[in-house]
C-alpha cells in the first residue's frame, strides 16, 4: 500500500515541520498528521505525474486508480445507504413533482354553473303567482309614466340612483320583447311599451342553441326555455349604427336578457 | 351576422349567449357579465377565440363602449 506515516519506519528520520520541504497540494488538502491520528482518518496523496519533479522527503501515494476506485466505492455506498432509501421514501411526492400539473381547479362559480340549475333560485321579485310578463309591464308602465319628461341618459341616472331601479328596468324591458329604445337621450315614450323590434328566428339557430346546450351543460335543462332571436340592436355604437341585429336569448320565465 | 361568411361562427355566438343565461343565476349582477367566470365557460367552446379575433371588435369591447357611452 502507498500509505505513508502510519506504516513508516521509526528508523528513518522524520522531517521537523518547520524544515518540510514537501508543500504538495495532496499535503495542504489533507488532514494534519496529529489530526489524522486521533480521528483515524488516513490521509491519502495522489501520486506525482511521471514527469512531476519529486523530492527525497516524498512519501508514497496512491494512484489515482486506486482515488477512483475508493471516490467510487464512497459514491456507490453513499447512492445504497441514504440516497436509495430517501428516493423510496420519497418516491410519491418526486412523482407528483415530475408529472405535468393539471388543470387548474374550475372557479367555484363556474363549476356550480356547470353542475346544475340552482335549487331555489328565482328573481327576488318574481311573483310566481304573474307571469314575468305582466310583472315587467306593469312596472314598465309605471316608470315611464313617472320619467316620461325625463331625457333617457338622465332618468337612467336617477333610477341607478334610486333602490337599483335601472337595473330592473333593463330587466323588464327585454322581458317585453320590445329592447331598450336607443340611448341617446331620446325620452321614453309610453307607445314604445309593447312595440316589437323587427325580430328574426329561425330553426338552425334555435337548434343551434339545443345542441350547445346538450354538450356544454348537459345538467342545465332549465336553459332550454331560452328563445335565441336576432333583434334589433339597441346597443349605441358602431354595430345598432349598421343597423346590425343582435343576437338575444330571452326566456318566458326569467327576467334576464343578455346579448 | 347575416353574411355568409358569418354563418360559420353563429355556434360560438350562440354559445356566448348559453354561457350568460348559465351563469345568471350564480352571479352577482354588479360584476362585470363577461368576467373570468364567464370567460372560462366561454373558453369551453373551441371556436372562441377565433370568433373573437374575426369578430375585430370583442364582445368585451363592445360591453364596455355600450358603458362609456350611457
Amino acid at each position: 500500500m502507498q500509505y505513508h506515516h502510519q506504516n513508516r519506519s521509526n528508523s528513518s528520520p522524520q522531517p521537523h515541520p518547520t524544515n518540510r520541504r514537501d508543500t504538495s497540494l495532496s499535503d495542504l488538502t489533507a488532514p494534519s498528521r496529529p489530526a489524522a491520528r486521533a480521528s483515524g482518518i488516513k490521509p491519502v496523496r495522489i501520486a506525482p505525474s511521471a514527469g512531476s519533479p519529486t523530492t527525497p522527503n516524498d512519501e508514497p501515494a496512491i494512484s489515482l486508480l486506486t482515488l477512483v476506485k475508493r471516490t467510487s466505492t464512497s459514491i456507490r455506498n453513499f447512492l445504497v445507504t441514504t440516497a436509495l432509501p430517501l428516493a423510496k421514501r420519497y418516491w410519491g411526492q418526486l412523482q407528483d413533482l415530475l408529472q405535468p400539473k393539471p388543470k387548474e381547479d374550475l372557479h367555484p362559480t363556474v363549476a356550480r354553473a356547470l353542475a346544475g340549475p340552482p335549487d331555489d333560485w328565482r328573481h327576488p321579485d318574481h311573483d310566481p303567482k304573474r307571469s314575468w310578463g305582466e310583472y315587467a309591464k306593469e312596472q314598465a308602465m309605471r316608470l315611464v309614466r313617472e320619467l316620461e319628461p325625463t331625457p333617457l341618459r338622465e332618468a337612467r341616472k336617477i333610477m341607478a340612483k334610486e333602490q337599483g331601479i335601472f337595473k330592473k328596468l333593463s330587466a323588464l324591458f327585454s322581458q317585453l320583447h320590445f329592447g331598450l329604445p336607443r340611448l341617446d337621450g331620446e325620452h321614453i315614450k309610453p307607445e314604445a311599451i309593447g312595440a316589437l323590434p323587427y325580430e328574426y328566428t329561425d330553426p338552425f339557430l334555435q337548434e343551434t342553441y339545443h345542441d350547445l346546450r346538450r354538450k356544454y351543460f348537459p345538467n342545465r335543462p332549465d336553459l332550454d326555455d331560452y328563445k335565441v332571436v336576432w333583434r334589433d340592436n339597441p346597443m349605441p355604437g358602431p354595430r345598432a349604427q349598421a343597423g346590425c341585429k343582435g343576437l338575444w336569448a330571452t326566456s318566458s320565465t326569467r327576467p334576464e336578457r343578455f346579448t | 351576422m347575416s353574411h355568409e361568411d358569418a354563418k360559420q361562427w353563429i355556434p360560438a355566438l350562440v354559445h356566448h349567449e348559453l354561457c350568460h343565461g348559465a351563469l345568471v343565476p350564480f352571479l352577482d349582477r354588479q360584476k362585470d357579465p363577461h368576467g373570468e367566470e364567464f370567460q372560462a365557460l366561454n373558453n369551453l367552446h373551441p371556436d372562441t377565440k377565433s370568433f373573437d379575433a374575426w369578430n375585430g371588435q370583442s364582445w368585451r369591447d363592445c360591453f364596455e363602449n355600450y358603458h362609456q357611452r350611457i
